[in-house]
């Protein structure tokens, strides 16, 4: 997201650290800060908000937090706290009616009467200007504004152009039917699938948290306005956006969830911009609307000391995380979770039984039976599982004698009107079984007294174990780990969805202390075997043995353009299946490579490659391998046939009855091949080379000349290739000695004669016959000069 | 061997090196290896992981989809896919894996802790290709579960595993970053082997090379494997081979390394 420093400087009182140090700082501590550049006037920076915290941060006010977190920069109260619209009345002119809230929690709108729409004036023109926005009108660079300063996306419709009813504008949001048509606001027409998320008003007006329409556009004749602040379901903004491949800075913001009480904060903001930026002296705020039918509770979540310092491995004290939670602007209560259980259990009695009741929604005013525990321990900040038999195998097994205050009886009811017994986790440990079923639990209160939310009596409860009818039959009792410890308990700012469990904390304490401060610690030593799987184990002894026969390994692209697996989304037409096979790519790398031979030194070309093949059922670890030179055909194959030999009888396995040689190529299912060989126990020792690295080939030919040069006996070929070597200078690549043979001359001198071929090539050039020949001509030359050396 | 005679030594691939460095690396600090599958179902390489449907952070994986048969569609359409229950008999999506952390779930499934694994593997991505990305390349992943796992130790088994595999000292360097399956997540930056941290053309005059990604396996994550949160901890880390083989060889076209061209090969 671009970020404006001007923009930022509005949310402090004290001056701004420089760029650079907010940069570093953002990096280390929040996320990256890709990049910052100086323009007009302004500097921008460009950041990658991390996903978790697109939440929150997507919003200038939002980054303004984190900079006054990390750095200590005071933030100007006025400015960073949002104050919810207030003090206005319910509108007359707009309703809003049909809503399905799972797909759009909340909508709120705000009308305004009577303003006048013009330019922007130049500090707003500008500010959206710098990260990149073009400026339409005061009204819609308000929205604007408001969306990148609190992460609120809005939208503007002129009154006068909405569908009225009985002098009523009415709003919905539903799905759109399939071939519906809507012009946006950019003039474009989109022929909508169904299951798009509109807005209705009498037909669809938006395409619900992407685009506006066209229909009821701002523009300069616009007098009234509705102002539309609305949170949407992510997942079916998503799905909408993703539909018509349109993506835009609100729906960017929806996807991402962000908090419901956003709404009337924006309608706020809002409002005042309105006020001072387009009002008349017959400006009115006529009313708003607002649906909300479940509202989100506050969030609390809580960790303990000892949970921070176990997954940091960093020594903090109470004293440094205290420290930690104020400057993060976390509201905090350091509390004993067992005494607020047991208080807060007692003080619940009587609150109504209601099935399958939201921990988050329906508490504290109607809860089931472990809706009310896990609600419990939440206000604790303990979060545990939500259905009982979760919540049975979370916690650790205790004896009644030694059960206190706060833990947990879990018993089976035997009334099996839903058929809810469980014996088996339902979310908690997919998986895990328990011997006797579940369906039931409560707190234990001390003096062998349970209370519980029980369906019988329609309520929670306080009774005796002993007498109780749901509880005849008790399965257990359990504690959880965390109700001993002292816990710190945030009460999580509304606009973090990110901080929900523990480790959110954890992570939100370390960062904010710096993860330079994690200190390496080693592991503790452990006498447990180190192995390898059994099909890279054998895979490895092979490439060894096959390493040693002069075979190079391969690995090769696994899209190919036909086979039995066919890709939904290839990458290329020409790439839309997963290879069958190793052998048919090989063929043409053989070619290929056996062109360059000389240029490697190489007399034949020896590969081999193994990689997983798929065939319509399954997928097997395959081996190829293969030989190219010179020889005739059934040479070549009998080369195969010895290396496959003498793998299968190294490994003690049969390679030819898995696969067969054809064309110089053998090819076979490894897998099947190593099936009776024992499990491996053991890691392959393996030193890599120093200073192993790379030269990238050249892309220009390389140029062969053969050179035979007779010396006296005695003379070494070390001897000869050193004046080559010398005289062939740079451009000499690679010299293979290929012909040695021994001549008894007339007058009964013994000569030798050796053959190199020498190979030419340039990084930079294609080089011509006339150098070529210089450098020949200087090579014979050099030999030609020394004692009965000559050159053929 | 004269340097005027025949190569006739076989050759293993750059990666092939890589992986078995970083086996033998591992093994010495008590890591074992495993593989699995490149076929993967949608519950294994997201849903386990914590990464759900239609969640905005799928984006960060461009995944390749398998073509179905048409029972398998309608399978998927009726929302069968994907879900826990499906676990064993998985009829949704198939796809490419686009990392090795699937392997890592099924390893965590069949075992108990303490597990220490690395998981090298072949993986694909959506993605367009140049000279430092591709579409197939492999990853290197870890995973460490034990009762007492802290990021200290994730810091020291980087630090242990990087300095051993470029011989040169090496700091770790964490940095806040976000991936599903993981709480805290951090980014792995590491000291520039080339330079020790002065700045150079490697590390861009930065002083480090970002390298991995890591952090502390989600709870949510060790539940879906079947261990406890509460009474285990574990760290995973990410990264991709090829970088790390370009970076210690100096190679610099990643596209180099799928060609089978012995030009490169035979180098290694």
């Amino acid at each position: 997201m671009l970020i404006s420093y001007k923009w930022l400087e509005r949310y402090f009182d004290e001056k701004l650290p420089e760029a650079e140090k907010i940069s570093s700082a953002l990096t280390m501590h929040s996320f990256e800060v890709e990049s910052f550049e100086a323009v007009e006037g302004d500097t921008v920076f460009n950041i990658k908000i991390l996903p978790d915290r697109a939440h929150d941060c997507l919003s200038h006010r939002g980054i303004a937090r984190e900079i006054s977190v990390i750095l200590g920069t005071r933030l100007n109260k006025e400015e960073y706290e949002l104050k919810p619209l207030s003090g206005i009345p319910e509108s007359k002119k707009v309703t809003i009616n049909y809503i399905d809230q799972k797909i759009c929690p909340r909508f709120s709108a705000l009308v305004i009467e009577n303003i006048k729409i013009k330019e922007s004036p130049g500090w707003l023109r500008e500010i959206l200007k710098s990260i990149g926005q073009k400026s339409i009108n005061n009204v819609v660079d308000i929205t604007n504004y408001v969306m990148f300063s609190m992460g609120q996306p809005l939208h503007a419709y002129d009154l006068s152009r909405l569908n009225q009813k009985d002098g009523v504008i009415d709003f919905g949001v539903r799905m759109s039917q399939k071939g519906e048509k809507l012009i946006t606001l950019d003039g474009k027409e989109y022929e909508m699938p169904g299951g798009l998320l509109v807005i209705e008003n009498e037909g669809a007006v938006g395409i619900a948290g992407i685009k506006g329409g066209n229909s009821s556009r701002i523009d300069e004749n616009t007098k009234s306005i509705v102002i539309e602040a609305a949170n949407f379901n992510p997942v079916a903004v998503r799905k909408s956006s993703k539909a018509i491949g349109l993506r835009t800075d609100a729906s960017i913001r929806f996807e991402n969830d962000i908090s419901p009480k956003l709404t009337l904060r924006a309608l706020e903001m809002a409002r005042g911009l309105v006020l001072e930026l387009a009002s008349t002296k017959d400006t009115i705020i006529e009313g708003f609307a607002d649906f909300y039918p479940i509202r989100r509770s506050d969030y609390k979540v809580g960790v303990s000391l000892e949970e921070i310092k176990k997954i940091t491995g960093i020594d903090f004290d109470d004293k440094e995380i205290k420290k930690i939670l104020d400057r993060a602007l976390l509201k905090y209560e350091v509390i004993n979770p067992r005494d607020v259980i047991v208080s807060l259990a007692k003080e619940n009695l009587g609150k109504p039984y209601k099935y399958g009741a939201s921990v988050t929604a329906d508490a504290p005013n109607a809860f089931d039976c472990s809706s009310f525990i896990s609600w419990l321990y939440a206000q604790a900040g303990i979060s545990i599982p939500r259905i009982s038999i979760d919540q049975y195998i979370y916690g650790a097994e205790i004896s009644r004698e030694k059960t206190k205050p706060g833990d947990l009886v879990f018993c089976n009811t035997h009334r099996d009107n839903r058929g809810v017994f469980h014996r088996k986790s339902i979310e908690f440990l997919p998986g895990t079984e328990v011997t006797k079923p579940v369906d039931h639990d409560g707190i234990y209160l001390g003096n062998g007294e349970v209370a519980h939310s029980t369906e019988i009596k329609g309520k929670i409860i306080v009774e005796l174990l002993d007498e109780s009818d749901s509880f005849k039959d008790i399965v257990g009792f359990r504690r959880v780990k965390e109700i001993d410890k002292d816990r710190y308990v945030i009460s999580v700012p509304f606009e973090r969805l990110d901080l929900r469990q523990p480790a959110d904390l954890i992570e939100e304490i370390a960062r904010i202390y710096g993860y330079e401060n994690i200190k390496p610690k080693k592991l503790e030593e452990t006498s447990a075997e180190v192995f390898t799987d059994k099909n890279s184990y054998y895979a490895d002894l092979m490439k060894d043995i096959l390493i040693g026969e002069g075979f190079s390994e391969i690995i090769s692209y696994s899209f190919k353009n036909n086979g039995k697996i066919e890709l939904l989304n290839p990458i290329a037409s020409d790439k839309g299946f997963l290879r069958a096979d190793l052998k048919n790519s090989m063929h043409d790398l053989l070619e290929f490579n056996f062109s360059n031979a000389e240029l490697l030194g190489l007399t034949e070309v020896k590969v081999f490659e193994v990689g997983t093949i798929f065939n319509s059922k399954a997928e097997h670890l395959s081996l190829a391998v293969a030989v190219k030179n010179n020889e005739k055909q059934k040479v070549v194959d009998e080369a195969v046939r010895a290396v496959i030999s003498k793998i299968s009888d190294d490994l003690k396995i049969d390679l030819m009855k898995f696969g067969v040689i054809e064309g110089g190529i053998y090819e076979g299912d490894f897998e099947k091949a190593i099936k009776n060989l024992p499990e491996p126990k053991e890691v392959i020792k393996f030193e890599s080379r120093p200073n192993l690295k790379f030269k990238t080939p050249s892309v220009y030919p390389f140029v062969l000349r053969d050179v035979a040069v007779f010396v006296p006996n005695g003379i070494s070929a070390d001897e000869v290739f050193a004046i080559i070597k010398k005289e062939g200078g740079n451009l000499l690549t690679r010299v293979r000695l290929f012909d040695v043979f021994e001549k008894t001359t007339e007058d009964g001198e013994k000569k030798i004669s050796y053959a190199f071929r020498l190979v030419f090539q340039s990084q930079s050039r294609t080089l011509t016959d006339e150098e070529m020949n210089t450098i020949m001509e200087r090579i014979n030359k050099a030999v030609n000069a020394k004692l009965n050396w000559q050159v053929r | 061997m004269k340097e005027y005679e025949a190569d006739t030594y076989g050759h293993l691939h750059p990666i092939s090196h890589i992986i078995r460095q970083t086996a033998y690396i591992f093994s010495q600090i008590g890591f074992s290896t495993v593989s699995g599958p490149e076929i993967e179902t949608e519950y294994y390489n997201f849903d386990a992981l914590n990464i759900p449907a239609h969640h905005p952070a799928r984006d960060m994986w461009d995944t390749f989809w398998l073509k179905q048969t048409n029972n398998q569609q309608s399978a998927a359409d009726d929302g069968l896919a994907g879900g826990k229950d499906s676990k064993s008999s998985v009829v949704g999506s198939k796809l490419l894996r686009t990392h090795t952390s699937p392997v890592q779930v099924r390893f965590a499934e069949k075992n108990k802790p303490p597990i220490r694994i690395i998981v090298p593997g072949k993986t694909f991505r959506h993605e367009a290709t140049d000279a430092t990305h591709e579409a197939q390349f492999f990853q290197l992943e870890g995973l460490y579960i034990d009762t007492d796992v802290s990021l200290a130790n994730l810091k020291f088994v980087l630090e242990f595993y990087l300095e051993k595999l470029f011989g040169s000292k090496t700091d770790i360097r964490f940095r806040p970053s976000f991936f599903p399956f993981v709480e805290p997540g951090v980014e792995i930056d590491m000291s520039c082997f080339k330079c020790g941290g002065s700045g150079c053309p490697t590390c861009k005059q930065s002083g480090w090379i970002e390298i991995m990604g890591a952090g502390m396996v989600h709870p949510k994550v060790l539940s879906n494997m079947g261990i406890h949160p509460k009474r285990f901890s574990g760290f995973a880390f990410g990264g991709g081979i090829d970088r790390l083989a370009m970076l210690k060889f100096g190679i610099g076209d990643i596209r180099s390394l799928y060609t089978g061209d012995l030009r490169l090969i035979n180098q290694f």
